[in-house]
């Protein structure tokens, strides 16, 4: 496995995964940069109820997307699968290291977006002393958590399809509703693309927002575990038997 | 008989109704170099798809060393090397990055990639994007890369699809080499009869997924029994004065026998011309290979 993740690392197209990484969140803050916003712990948790929300709705369920068509991307586009797959390597082996691969880079997403956060907000004038770390930490942590379950089905999806397009117009098309399923009390927690979303704001500082209030975090939990679950082994099975034809 | 380095068991493989791969019995032996023979489409690919456990069979089974396979693919594929179909290669990386991703998963040292790019001669552009190579580099980083973990077992799937003759000379005359220098058995497929009669020592023909011919190459040539064809002015005439003699036809202006042993020539022919018939040539036709596979493949088709 530990020779696996380093083979990928060596696969990986690092500046056009570097260049995702870090732009996705920065456009994020950017959008959501809320300027004029007085001073002090309050407006540090004000602006950052606005830029989770931009970046949680949209941002980061779609650069799980791309990252996920990013990581097989070597695989699809020379015939990698037919020759990696002929090594005495386990298919299973193959898909975790891919699937660690995505969600360490994940988790660099959302730490790239706390620190452009951080950055862009004391550029506009707000304090470093009142940096609100004990929200922000869980938030991070949540997002990251809640993006598990849409990665695993972007790996499945992308793994299977050639297509970088094909995976990448089906990842916008279910990250979409995740605008109006995450204000539903009834969908919001089953709809994986709005977990995000729910996770940051629910955990963070953004309570304000009401987004996830009433809302029981364990049944929040138990969606993502069980949706994780499922996606993952979902995703390993098929491409477990799955026929190697390109 | 040699330890069977391949050996499948009916292996079949079915899309819907139509057998791509139908019960193919194939035997490879240890330290031959073994021609696979088939039309484009003919299931080749499938089959060696098969063999390395990347299509799952829908019937039969495939050894490998007389290992099952996928069931012990992982104990396996360790001694087996293959290029399948086109070469594959991440654009992105050199060469040698290419060589090391798997060198890496195999735990080789650096010094092995130095050699397969030795042995394939590519050491002078191991640098460059694979990306950026020509055709028969890739194939050739494609045979490095079936090469590099000094396999028992080299499975080259069309491996000179592509390249130019000068390209084809020097791959093939590698294949040739690998049961001599490296003790290696390799089993290489190909659509052009003349290439696999250039390197093969064994030959299985392939038509329509169904096994038409497996042995030795000799005994593939050796069906070209030749004929004999005698040109004359009178056939009519002619005719009766060949009694006795393997005749197969007397078509216009000749006859033509089955093989001759060379007593029976000069009598037929002293015959001949002692009953007034003018011969104006006597010639031996031996089908060629390629005449005998179109024939087998042929009949593939209309059974």
């Amino acid at each position: 496995m530990l020779r696996m993740l380093r083979v990928e690392f060596m696969k990986m197209q690092w500046p056009l995964v570097g260049l995702v990484v870090l732009l996705g969140p920065l456009i994020a803050v950017v959008l959501g940069l809320n300027p004029g916003a007085g001073a002090g712990a309050e407006a540090w948790k004000l602006a950052y109820g606005f830029a989770t929300v931009r970046y949680a709705w949209l941002f980061y369920p779609l650069l799980a997307g791309v990252l996920a068509a990013l990581v097989c991307r070597p695989e699809h586009m020379g015939g990698g699968w037919k020759q990696l797959l002929a090594l005495p390597v386990s298919r299973s082996t193959v898909y975790g290291a891919k699937f660690f691969v995505l969600v360490g880079l994940l988790a660099v997403a959302n730490l790239v977006f706390g620190a452009v956060f951080i950055v862009a907000e004391m550029a506009v004038g707000l304090s470093a002393a009142d940096i609100p770390w004990s929200e922000m930490g869980p938030s991070l942590l949540g997002g990251w958590i809640a993006v598990l379950p849409l990665a695993a089905v972007q790996l499945w999806v992308s793994s299977r399809w050639k297509s970088f397009g094909a995976a990448l117009a089906l990842n916008v098309c279910l990250t979409l509703p995740a605008i109006f399923a995450a204000q539903s009390h009834e969908i919001g927690p089953w709809y994986p693309w709005a977990q995000p979303v729910l996770a940051m704001s629910g955990l963070g500082p953004s309570s304000a927002k009401g987004m996830a209030l009433g809302l029981s975090m364990t049944t929040l939990w138990v969606v993502i575990g069980g949706g994780l679950a499922v996606a993952l082994i979902g995703g390993l099975v098929t491409f477990a038997r799955a026929d190697v034809r390109q | 008989m040699n330890e069977l380095v391949v050996r499948t068991t009916g292996l079949t493989k079915r899309y819907g109704k139509r057998a791509v791969v139908d019960r193919l019995d194939l035997h490879v032996e240890r330290g031959q170099i073994y021609g696979f023979l088939g039309l484009n489409g003919a299931g080749k690919t499938t089959t060696i798809r098969m063999l390395m456990g990347l299509i799952h069979p829908s019937s039969g089974s495939v050894e490998l060393f007389g290992r099952p396979v996928p069931a012990e693919r992982m104990a396996v594929m360790r001694r087996v090397g293959a290029l399948v179909e086109s070469p594959s290669y991440y654009a992105h990386l050199s060469g040698r990055e290419n060589l090391r991703v798997i060198a890496t998963l195999l735990d080789l040292p650096e010094k092995r990639i130095d050699e397969v790019l030795a042995i394939v001669r590519l050491t002078a552009d191991a640098g460059r994007r694979a990306g950026d190579y020509s055709l028969g580099m890739k194939q050739r980083l494609g045979i490095a890369a079936a090469l590099l973990g000094s396999p028992e077992l080299v499975v080259l799937d069309e491996p000179t699809n592509g390249l130019d003759p000068a390209g084809i000379h020097e791959i093939r005359d590698l294949i040739r080499s690998m049961p001599r220098e490296h003790g290696i058995t390799v089993l290489v497929s190909s659509h052009l009869l003349a290439e696999i009669d250039q390197m093969a020592t064994s030959v299985g023909v392939i038509h329509s997924g169904r096994l038409l011919f497996q042995g030795p190459i000799d005994d593939l040539r050796a069906r070209s029994r030749g004929h004999v064809r005698i040109e004359v002015d009178r056939p009519d005439v002619a005719l009766p004065l060949a009694g006795g003699l393997p005749l197969v036809a007397a078509e216009a202006g000749a006859l033509v026998l089955d093989s001759l042993v060379p007593g029976d020539a000069a009598r037929l022919v002293s015959a001949l011309v002692g009953g007034g018939v003018a011969v104006y040539r006597v010639e031996e036709r031996k089908r060629t290979l390629e005449e005998i596979f179109l024939e087998l493949t042929g009949e593939g088709a209309v059974a």
